[in-house]
């Protein structure tokens, strides 16, 4: 088992497009970290260049303690689960697994014993003679999960290796490669665009966007306490309510207009944004704490504008007249279209972000 | 309503006859136009089986008792040997090309470097030369080089006008091979070479047959360098030796000459049958990448 490191990583490629900038990430032994971040972010070059796929420009990469910037892939004795499963479609699924092995001139019993292993975990030994055409898009992940495996390297990097799945069997996998990383105690890096997967599988989440690492914790730790405004809002779902308010003293209070609306802030959050006074700020509160108000006190005056029952609860789609906001309710508030209905925020739970640079503001 | 239904009626009927007319008329223009490309084969093989005299009282007629004796004949004269020459020089060339272009049209598919592109030009320049146009020089060159009337002297001009195509081929069908089987497989411990030849080249295979059987038909029946480039008796292929066996110079032995073509065409025709499928895809391998 082993560790990774990324000491200032960057990547610019031909032309000068700077793919990552200066990503400091350690990856601990036998802890699941999870890249995160919408398309063109740099995860997917981060990992790759991890991968020894793509040459490093700038920066150092550590495994296991050794620098591995100029070790070709081969001899960084790690395995990759590719997006569209990289399967070699001339070989059985016993001869995809077995190939890694096969070129290391592993004896014969042993490849036979580590694959039979693998597909035991996998629960794919019937289909050891099939060739990967014959498989649906779930076997091939898990052959492609079986290569990996056999060859027992040190880290084992996944590169949206789910994408390709229906909905339900994405769930499905999700929860095996968990399992896996349990079973086998390893260090893994997973790359992928959806948050969900990120939050449900990793011990440690890097988020990225534009190729800059905007922060690194817990999954607990980026949904409780966001490093920024992106982080608040590419992390959750429904993503993050944000409301631009404008801050004002009155009567020894500081309040926070929403232009219909006005919301008291609580004695701590008050000291901490006093010198904002007068400023606009962002107001981040989570869907799940704008409690719908059925007295219609003084709250969000709000217009219901979409509604989506999921069964446990309902997400319910509302306007002002500057912003749009989520709440989710209980299933058992029934709402109309049109409806007008008032929310209060959960103040306590609320995040502010600076307007210009993003950045939460500590309260 | 009902009124207009009947109205139409006759219409129908009129423009149903004018249809069936029509299909019968160009079912038989097609017909007329495969007969016009079978009848000279099946021409050949019965003149194949009657004596010159038969064949000199008429030419269209059937064998009244056919012989096999132009086939032997044929095989006892120097068709043999010139069959052996065209297939040694069909499976080496073939081999090469096959070879040549699947690795230049891998490495102008998957890298981008410095004049690829012009390289590539070239190569798809090569395909539009007619050959006759490079006779002459190819034979001064070949005679400068003293590489004229050997074993291996129509190998390099085969080769070299078999690449163009190859290498357009290929390298459009390696383009459509995802790249990450070869970063697998680089992940996996496989050395560069290993990979081309163990994971690209057999997924490459399809297209790699199709070059093979548009070239083995190319050098089985090349006709203009055989002439030129080849003198000594040894080295001559087949076609270029039907025109010779069975010619003197006031008399040609007609059925003998079809009972030539005849054998020639077999392995030909044994390649196509066998490989029909394969033809018709590698004639439209690379119109359509991926």
């Amino acid at each position: 088992m082993a560790t990774v490191e990324l000491k200032n990583i960057g990547k610019v490629y031909e032309g000068g497009v700077r793919a990552v900038d200066n990503a400091n990430i350690t990856v601990n032994d036998r802890e699941f970290v999870v890249f995160v971040g919408p398309s063109g972010c740099g995860k997917t070059t981060t990992l790759r260049m991890v991968a020894g796929l793509e040459d490093i420009t700038e920066g150092e990469l550590y495994i296991d303690g050794n620098l591995v910037n100029d070790v070709p892939p081969k001899d960084r004795d790690i395995a990759m689960v590719f997006q569209n499963y990289a399967l070699y479609p001339h070989m059985t699924v016993y001869d995809n697994m077995a190939f890694g092995l096969k070129i290391r001139k592993y004896p014969k019993a042993e490849i036979q014993s580590r694959v039979k292993e693998a597909a035991g975990v996998l629960e794919i030994e019937e289909l050891l003679d099939r060739k990967p055409k014959a498989l649906s898009g779930g076997q091939r992940q898990r052959v492609a999960l079986g290569r990996a495996i056999v060859r027992k390297p040190k880290v084992f990097l996944f590169d949206e290796p789910l994408s390709n799945l229906d909905a339900k069997l994405r769930v499905q996998m999700r929860a095996e490669i968990s399992a896996l990383h349990t079973r086998l105690q390893s260090t893994m890096i997973y790359v992928t665009h959806d948050q969900v997967e990120a939050m449900t599988m990793a011990d440690k989440i890097v988020v990225m966007k534009s190729g800059v690492i905007q922060q690194i914790g817990t999954p607990l730790e980026l949904y409780n306490n966001p490093a920024n405004r992106f982080v608040a809002g590419f992390i959750g779902s429904p993503p993050m309510n944000f409301i631009t308010v404008k801050l004002r003293e009155e009567a020894g209070k500081l309040i926070a207009d929403e232009g219909d609306s006005q919301i008291e802030l609580l004695p701590r959050q008050a000291a901490a944004v006093k010198n904002l006074a007068g400023k606009d700020v962002v107001l981040g509160i989570r869907p799940e704490d704008l409690i719908y108000d059925d007295k219609g006190g003084r709250g969000i005056r709000t217009r219901v504008e979409v509604i989506e029952p999921l069964g446990a609860s309902t997400h319910v789609y509302v306007s002002t007249k500057k912003h749009q906001l989520i709440s989710v309710v209980p299933p058992t508030i029934q709402f109309k279209v049109g409806d007008e209905a008032v929310f209060h925020p959960i103040l306590d739970r609320a995040r502010f972000f600076d307007v210009e640079t993003e950045q939460t503001i500590p309260v | 309503m009902r009124r207009d239904i009947a109205a139409r009626a006759p219409a129908n009927s009129a423009s149903r006859i004018r249809g069936a007319i029509a299909g019968i008329l160009g079912n038989a223009v097609l017909g007329i136009f495969s007969l016009t490309c079978v009848f000279p084969i099946v021409w050949m093989f019965y003149s194949s089986l009657k004596t010159q005299t038969q064949f000199a009282l008429s030419t269209l007629s059937l064998p009244v008792r056919p012989i096999l004796d132009n086939y032997v004949a044929a095989i006892q004269s120097h068709m043999g040997l010139y069959l052996l020459n065209t297939l040694r020089n069909t499976a080496i060339s073939v081999a090469l090309i096959v070879l040549l272009s699947f690795v230049t049209g891998y490495f102008l598919s998957r890298f981008r470097f410095r004049g690829r592109n012009l390289l590539y030009a070239y190569f798809l320049i090569g395909m539009l030369i007619p050959i006759h146009a490079l006779l002459v020089p190819m034979f001064i060159q070949l005679k400068t080089a003293g590489l004229l009337d050997s074993w291996y002297t129509l190998l390099l001009p085969y080769v070299g006008f078999g690449l163009p195509i190859g290498i357009v081929l290929a390298e459009s069908y390696v383009g459509g091979i995802p790249r990450e089987l070869e970063e697998a497989a680089a992940i996996d411990g496989s050395g560069f070479s290993r990979t081309l030849f163990t994971i690209i080249m057999p997924l490459a295979a399809p297209v790699l047959a199709a070059i093979a059987i548009i070239q083995s038909f190319a050098v089985w029946n090349e006709f203009p360098f055989a002439l030129i480039l080849i003198t000594s008796d040894q080295w001559i292929t087949a076609p270029v030796g039907l025109s010779t066996v069975f010619r003197s110079e006031h008399f040609t032995d007609y059925p003998g000459l079809m009972a030539g073509i005849m054998t020639t065409m077999v392995p030909v025709l044994i390649v196509y049958f066998l490989f029909s499928n394969r033809i018709m895809k590698g004639m439209t391998a690379g119109a359509v990448k991926g």
